[in-house]
């Protein structure tokens, strides 16, 4: 296995809301995947950057051109901007992670939603040849459960902003008929809200950023934890508003189809093996940190049998900490051939 | 199937071969795997059409003789069982009406007109009587079988693209990502087949227009020419399946699409009627209908299994721009509907997608099967390259 101190390998999760990269030197990195270029020189010379990224992108939006430029895992609309967003990403999440740049080869493995018709994956592909040696792209839910060591009659669910996936795994290589990618994620939680808040309370002032981040502080199924209160502006005026309700039912809407999803791909498994499925459901991604997920996942499933659902330890770097070990482990001919 | 599955080896080392292997595959570094001869649906249903078509020339040697067996008077005996037997695994009855017009009820079920083949007598000179049937018009007759014609290439067509992206679902999915996955399905599993030259219009998100792909079309020679679409019906809450042929519409539903379709052809009105007015090609229209009939045929009847509700909207003609230039049989399938929310979802599905490909793979096969076939003599004409 590739030891050699001259190759870098990179393992990457390129995700709609947050893109990270773990790296055989020990970096791990991650960035919120905003791109944004200045609209004009002016922009330029007050932001002294030709390109920013993540958190920064977002802080100074209004002197950008900025793009979120993944959509369900995939690059958006495969149009020229949209591509260039994405190896602008590409690129610094490598040069954050590549701490010394002395490496001879860098080899990189890609996580990509498990169901990517293979044109989005050959254009992932594209992109990061420009900074790595060797590519390999995988689907995001194996990534995450090589990462966790959850090779047998195990399932993984990742729940990312644009898709939620399901990787039913038996020992080998999962097929596609072991993988399921429905739209039902963190996005639609975040459109459900924002539609329900205005709903709610017309006059209130808020933005879709504004409600993603309500929904990662606050989001929860079932009993609420406590009341959820936020401050939103009304004609320019703070004002605290209860959205408790509105966050339950937003949160809950992805519900059936996750529900609906795991009970069929458990049903469509050997039968003698479903036991032993249904008590090792690993939950990953940005969503599985939603409140009482987990509970209410067990709840349900509990009509088919008793069964065990768990959460993963690290969600941000579960799929690109997945993809680099299978990088690591990847036999040296491989890699050349590819 | 699961006791196969259970590998000895040890599962890291399966799973980073299966890495590897599914990106050499999806670089075209590496070849399908092909199946054996005996998997081959086209072998299989091959096999069988040529042990019924044995069966019953042993059976008409037993009536008539060796004395009679290099005349063709047997022949109308001997065709009608061969067709029905043929039949069997073509597409049904429906490819048989298929080049006729179709009428549609108003709850859009589609009703065809069956019509047998073999409904006339053969003189004793069967290439007489060939020409006399050319002559007449006579749209019962397969102009193709008459002319052995052959397939060699047939062209993919994903449609939309690039900066046309089609129908959109309610969850962002676009008809240019179904179309161009499907097409690849399609190709993929065909080439496994063998005996075709198999190509895509298109093989990347790429703004493609009309033009393009009908001269990509001639420029490879097609034989047959499959265009791929997804419906999108917003203010109807039904699924649908179709297949066009070109000709005149027969509806104003029908015009309407087709205008949708074609709006980046830029022909004028009256170029396009002039079009229409001009078809003379009897045997691409006979043929696109036939094969239209086989993929339609096959691809509701299988995804009637997914979903009892889906609508049979039958073969249709229609003025489409990229049908009407391409001198070859060539159909525009709309496989589903992706304005439907449960189509979008299952649409999202690869596995759905790849079963949608096959059901139209089916459909081709069947109508290749019967183009291999059916002949007046009942002899078979096409040799498969």
């Amino acid at each position: 296995m590739s030891e050699n101190k001259e190759v870098l390998n990179i393992g990457i999760d390129l995700g709609t809301s947050r893109s990270a990269i773990a790296a055989s030197n020990g970096s791990k990195e991650w960035v919120e995947s905003y791109v944004g270029w200045p609209k004009d020189f002016i922009a330029q010379k007050v932001l002294g950057k030709p390109v920013l990224f993540g958190e920064e992108a977002l802080e100074n939006r209004l002197s950008l051109e900025i793009f979120r430029p993944l959509e369900r895992g995939v690059i958006k609309d495969g149009s020229e901007r949209s591509e260039a967003a994405v190896k602008e990403l590409i690129r610094h999440l490598i040069q954050m992670a590549k701490a010394d740049n002395g490496y001879k080869q860098t080899r990189a493995i890609v996580g990509v939603p498990a169901e990517s018709f293979k044109i989005n994956k050959l254009a992932i592909k594209r992109l990061v040849a420009d900074f790595a040696d060797a590519i390999m792209v995988v689907s995001e839910p194996f990534s995450v459960a090589y990462g966790i060591n959850a090779l047998n009659n195990a399932m993984i669910i990742d729940i990312g902003a644009g898709t939620t996936d399901f990787c039913i795994m038996h020992g080998t290589m999962p097929s596609e008929v072991d993988q399921r990618t429905i739209l039902a994620a963190g996005d639609y939680i975040d459109q459900q809200l924002e539609m329900m808040l205005h709903e709610r309370y017309p006059k209130a002032d808020f933005t879709p950023t504004m409600v993603r981040r309500m929904k990662e502080q606050y989001s929860f199924v079932g009993e609420p934890p406590h009341p959820v209160m936020v401050e939103l502006p009304v004609d320019g005026k703070p004002t605290m508003h209860d959205i408790t309700k509105e966050m339950r039912q937003a949160c809950e809407s992805i519900l059936p189809g996750m529900v609906e999803t795991t009970l069929d791909l458990i049903a469509g498994f050997d039968p003698e093996f479903q036991k032993k499925v249904r008590n090792n459901i690993t939950l990953a991604g940005g969503g599985s940190q939603i409140r009482g997920l987990r509970e209410y996942l067990e709840g349900a499933l509990r009509e088919i049998g008793p069964c065990r659902v768990s959460v993963i330890s690290d969600p941000l770097f579960g799929g690109a900490a997945g993809a680099l070990a299978l990088a690591v482990d990847m036999p040296d001919e491989y890699w050349e051939k590819n | 199937m699961w006791l196969n599955r259970r590998r000895t080896e040890n599962p890291k080392t399966a799973m980073l071969k299966g890495v590897y292997l599914d990106n050499m595959r999806m670089s075209g570094k590496l070849p399908q795997e092909r199946p054996t001869l005996l998997q081959r649906p086209l072998f299989r249903k091959t096999g069988r059409a040529l042990l019924i078509v044995l069966g019953l020339a042993i059976v008409s040697f037993s009536f008539h003789g060796w004395s009679v067996s290099n005349s063709r008077v047997h022949a109308p005996a001997a065709q009608p069982a061969a067709t029905a037997a043929v039949k069997g695994l073509a597409p049904s009855n429906k490819a048989m009406a298929a080049a006729q017009p179709q009428t549609q009820e108003p709850d859009g079920a589609s009703v065809m007109e069956q019509i047998p083949i073999w409904d006339f007598d053969l003189p004793g000179d069967q290439k007489v009587a060939d020409y006399n049937l050319l002559l007449s018009g006579n749209d019962h007759i397969r102009l193709s079988t008459l002319f052995g014609l052959d397939v060699k290439t047939i062209i993919i067509d994903p449609g939309h693209g690039g900066a046309d992206p089609g129908a959109i679902g309610l969850h962002g999915i676009k008809e240019k990502e179904i179309t161009l996955d499907v097409a690849q399905r399609l190709k993929e599993s065909m080439q496994k087949q063998g005996g075709y030259n198999i190509l895509l219009t298109r093989t990347e998100d790429r703004t493609l227009s009309l033009a393009e792909r009908v001269a990509f079309a001639k420029e490879h020679k097609a034989d047959l020419f499959i265009s791929v679409h997804v419906n999108s019906l917003p203010d109807r809450a039904v699924n649908i399946i179709e297949t066009y042929y070109f000709g005149p519409p027969l509806t104003s539903d029908t015009l309407q699409l087709a205008e949708q379709e074609n709006k980046e052809s830029h022909y004028t009105i009256r170029e396009l009627d002039a079009i229409v007015q001009d078809i003379g090609n009897t045997v691409k229209r006979q043929e696109s209908a036939r094969l239209a009939a086989s993929i339609q045929d096959s691809l509701f009847r299988n995804v009637k299994h997914h979903d009892a509700k889906v609508k049979d909207f039958g073969i249709k003609m229609a003025p489409f721009v990229v049908l009407s230039q391409i001198e070859v049989p060539s159909v525009l399938v709309e496989i589903s509907c992706l304005t439907q929310k449960n189509e979008e979802k299952k649409l999202a599905s690869a596995e759905y997608r790849a079963q949608i490909a096959s059901y139209i793979e089916e459909g081709v096969g069947n109508y290749l099967d019967v183009q291999h076939f059916k002949t007046l003599s009942g002899v078979k004409q096409n040799e498969r390259k």
